[in-house]
């Protein structure tokens, strides 16, 4: 057991110890570029941030669970297809829908040009048109990309739910409506909270839409102080307060997941589902299509036109790119995966305050921008490097150079402090489907804690940890900021590459990057979807076969 | 082998769970822990595995200490069978899987499986052994546990309500195959119930327990007709009660004087007994000692008639007094008669009433 405390808590430390440094700088000295800092911008940034996470946090919420209840629990017209495709906008990021939806709508886009074909206009003056590049332009934009978290995991949510309780529930006298709102939502609730939360947590940590829109948030002040200005201090000093902000948010999440229940083995049936017919099936149609529509087949089909009219950018240069791409993603993954199984079976066999509270510390990551975390990371690594460097030249006259800063571990470690959350949630919640007896079946039949954990939880939770390795895989993918700040000498990825020529305004020339990206994402996006349907006891895959 | 536990205190938090437990379990022997819920016997069932961490005492098993404060061995050391209340198969792993998971140490991968498909054989699952657990009845469920639990040969098994989420009629049945298959295996037994039916029919012997502490521990026998205290009198069964004041050694009630010699002079008694106790007799002519009584309804039960009867008033109180006699059979005697009726003597349980505690011991 102190084994696994240590563990538990070291690992945590670890992981949280760039957090730590970000956090330490609220108690440094406040320098006067702050007191400007906070007497000019700072109410925008607070305003801005805000706003951004109350529509998306509507939006996604309203598109994520009624669709997720929709294909799950009804049946209409196209049904499978929406399963899997609702979850595929999650493999746009932001950013490039954002480059995208401004390629198409902005004055010189395809749109624009129609209108004023089919009416004769000529100039911006002599019509209305919604600006894009504003903030209720990202506020859409978020939507579109970020509901898929609220989607998925409501959605495994509503398909772990024993049928027998959703009966008991119409034999009770509710209908269909009342049963979702007073037996299915509520139980639910603690997944939907969980993808919330990644939600909002992503529109915080967005850097590209903000940044391309101009809409200032606390992390483009963050980027502006740290390179704009050079003040690392001072930028260290804007994320501390971000994270204060954020905590609440975190509080709020956990608060709301509190009462989590777990299903009993109980019983499990094809879940009968309601048959939509006339008007109906059309509008659940048409609630499903609108969101796959403008979140990836509109966004898409402009980037493939693009990147056939621009193939001269898809060159050998762009195919390495892609490698490295794929190649900081799987091993984020399974480095990320593992931490999270490793934090929350030790948590599970030393329970109290203290590895409770190392958990949600390591957690914390997700919810610090990239640029923040990568911050965190390189002043440390710094330091570490100058001091080695400075001993080795000491005593043995020779430079050690950079060790840390601007490695491929450093990047990956940052990769994993962000992203260690998106696996965890996971983890956790699939870490509930092992109940606390089967541990004592195992440890009294001969089994050792580390044993348990490979022959018990890990087949159990193997969907579960694929899907939360699956979603790291895509973060890094998409991950721009902190891969901007702490990359190697020469390495690029797909991700800087579209961000760069897009704000170079080659918007056109910037999407065969952005398709890649996207390509990349959907694979593994639509394994995680059917992943989930299997995971279901009594469905799908062979040995959890009908009854 | 044998399991022995001394002195055991546990506390969550700021609430002791146990208090002073001492316990004997001899090879062979089938102990049943009893007891109302929340008394804590599932957590002593939890510290004899290993599952939770002992506080305050010793355990040993085979003369070995397997716990103490500083020394506590992991529940995989320590070579104990544990049938789970809610049965923990493994539901990615078939019934032969689950029954071959702790039988790790056998290198021999034939003697293995044949270990295991012996232990499925003695539960009549073998014809199961590629099947999921999902797909199995609650009962089959509950078998398979059990053979799970018995393969690698434990010398304890600690069973924790393992009759609890099965229907009754199913219970009963399983209960027995159980009872035959832990008899036949030899191994010492440790089972948590509630249910004091279940505990007398598995046990050989019972421990009572309240509130964190063993009441009263004795063959069901003993438990059951010589309860050392209200508690225990009432657990078994539906009693009668009676109260009286204790005057010269007699306690005069409205079914006359009963003999109270320990009890001090001037102190409130209650005085109980079992509805099977109460002797009817329908005959006109009242037999020695009985007094009359009013046959209020009857009720036919598998076996027996519950007949309720009312009394003249009784002497404290002054209230109807209202029994239930329990008699084998049909009883004939139609509602509103008048009957007569006697308790033997030696079938009164008589106990201090105490203002505060109803369940706290005579002496």
């Amino acid at each position: 057991m102190r084994f696994w405390l240590i563990l538990v808590v070291g690992t945590a430390l670890f992981v949280a110890a760039p957090i730590v440094v970000i956090m330490a700088h609220l108690f440094v000295p406040s320098h006067e570029v702050w007191s400007h800092l906070a007497s000019t911008v700072l109410p925008r940034y607070v305003a801005n941030s805000l706003g951004l996470m109350l529509g998306v946090g509507a939006g996604t919420l309203i598109i994520g669970v009624s669709s997720a209840w929709l294909v799950t629990m009804t049946n209409f017209p196209w049904r499978r297809f929406f399963e899997w495709s609702l979850v595929i906008p999650l493999a746009i990021p932001a950013y490039v829908i954002a480059f995208t939806y401004t390629g198409l709508l902005e004055f010189g886009g395809p749109v624009q040009t129609l209108l004023r074909e089919m009416f004769g206009w000529r100039y911006a003056t002599e019509y209305w048109f919604p600006q894009i590049r504003s903030l209720s332009g990202a506020i859409v934009m978020m939507t579109l990309v970020f509901y898929p978290y609220v989607y998925m995991l409501s959605r495994a949510a509503f398909l772990e739910q024993s049928v027998c309780v959703l009966d008991a529930s119409r034999t009770l006298g509710k209908g269909a409506w009342s049963t979702f709102f007073q037996v299915a939502l509520p139980l639910a609730r603690p997944a939907i909270a969980g993808g919330l939360a990644l939600a909002l947590m992503e529109t915080l940590n967005d850097f590209g839409t903000v940044d391309f829109f101009a809409v200032d948030t606390f992390v483009t002040g963050i980027y502006r102080t740290w390179l704009g200005m050079g003040q690392p201090a001072v930028a260290a000093q804007l994320g501390a307060v971000l994270m204060l902000f954020i905590l609440a948010l975190i509080l709020l999440e956990r608060w709301s997941r509190r009462g989590k229940v777990s299903h009993t083995t109980g019983y499990y049936r094809q879940l009968p589902r309601f048959q939509l017919t006339g008007i109906r099936a059309g509008l659940a149609f048409i609630f499903c299509l609108i969101p796959v529509f403008f979140g990836f087949i509109l966004p898409t089909a402009a980037m493939v036109i693009w990147t056939v009219q621009t193939w001269d950018f898809v060159d050998l240069r762009y195919l390495r790119m892609m490698q490295t791409s794929l190649t900081l993603g799987a091993i984020s993954a399974v480095a990320a995966v593992s931490t999270a199984v490793l934090l929350a079976y030790g948590r599970r066999l030393v329970p109290g305050k203290i590895t409770s509270v190392a958990v949600q510390i390591a957690s914390m990551g997700y919810a610090i921008p990239g640029a923040v975390i990568a911050l965190g990371i390189m002043i440390p690594c710094v330091y570490f490097d100058t001091t080695i460097d400075n001993l080795a030249r000491n005593l043995f006259g020779i430079s050690t150079g950079l060790l840390l800063t601007g490695t491929w571990t450093a990047l990956i470690f940052a990769y994993v402090v962000r992203f260690l959350a998106v696996s965890s949630n996971t983890v956790e919640a699939s870490l509930q489907k092992v109940t606390a007896n089967m541990d004592g079946a195992a440890r009294t039949l001969g089994l050792s804690a580390g044993q348990t954990l490979r022959r018990v939880h890990g087949p159990i939770m193997r969907g579960s940890l694929l899907t939360a390795g699956i979603l790291v895989f895509v973060d890094v993918m998409k991950e721009l900021p902190a891969t901007l700040m702490m990359r190697p000498f020469g390495l690029n990825t797909l991700a800087i590459r579209s961000y760069e020529l897009a704000s170079d305004g080659l918007l056109k020339e910037s999407s065969s990057s952005s398709l890649a990206i996207v390509v990349a994402g959907i694979i593994p996006v639509i394994l995680a979807s059917v992943m989930i349907a299997r995971s279901r006891p009594g469905h799908g895959s062979k040995k959890y076969s009908e009854q | 082998m044998s399991l022995i536990i001394e002195q055991i205190r546990h506390s969550y938090g700021p609430n002791t769970v146990l208090n002073c437990i001492d316990l004997h379990v001899q090879p062979g022997e089938v102990v049943c822990l009893l007891g109302p819920s929340g008394c804590g016997k599932t957590s002593l069932l939890r510290l004899i595995a290993g599952l939770e961490t002992l506080q305050h005492g010793r355990i040993l098993i085979n003369g070995r200490v397997v716990a103490e404060q500083q020394h506590q061995l992991a529940p995989e050391q320590r070579g104990i069978g544990f049938l789970f209340q809610d049965f923990a198969l493994f539901p990615h792993l078939t019934v032969l899987e689950n029954t071959l998971f702790g039988l790790g140490a056998i290198q021999d991968k034939t003697l293995r499986l044949q270990q295991a498909t012996t232990a499925l054989e003695r539960v009549n699952m073998a014809s199961f052994a590629h099947v999921y657990p999902h797909k199995l009845s609650g009962g089959q469920q509950q078998r398979v546990a059990l053979a799970r639990a018995l393969a690698p040969k434990p010398g304890i098994i600690l069973l924790d309500e393992p009759f609890s989420s099965l229907d009754a009629r199913l219970r009963v049945q399983i209960r027995d195959q159980t009872l035959h298959v832990l008899k036949s295996s030899g191994v010492a037994t440790v089972m948590v119930t509630h249910d004091p039916e279940e505990a007398m029919f598995m046990a050989d012997r019972i421990v009572l327990m309240n509130r964190g502490r063993i009441v009263q521990t004795g063959s069901p026998v003993d438990l059951y007709s010589r309860p050392e205290n209200a508690f225990v009198a009432t657990f078994f069964s539906d009693v009668n009660s009676i109260t009286g004041i204790v005057h010269e050694s007699l306690v005069h009630t409205a079914l006359g004087k009963i003999v109270a010699v320990d009890l001090p002079e001037g102190s409130n008694a209650t005085i109980m007994f079992r509805p099977e106790s109460i002797l009817i007799d329908t005959g006109p002519t009242p037999p020695e000692s009985a007094v009359s009584a009013t046959v209020v309804t009857t009720r036919l039960l598998p076996g027996t008639t519950l007949v309720h009867l009312r009394l003249a008033p009784d002497p404290v109180n002054g209230e109807p007094l209202h029994l239930h006699a329990r008699v084998p059979g049909v009883f004939t005697a139609p509602e509103g008669s008048r009957v007569f009726l006697r308790v033997p003597a030696h079938l009164f349980y008589i106990f201090v009433q105490e203002a505060e505690r109803k369940s706290s011991p005579v002496d």
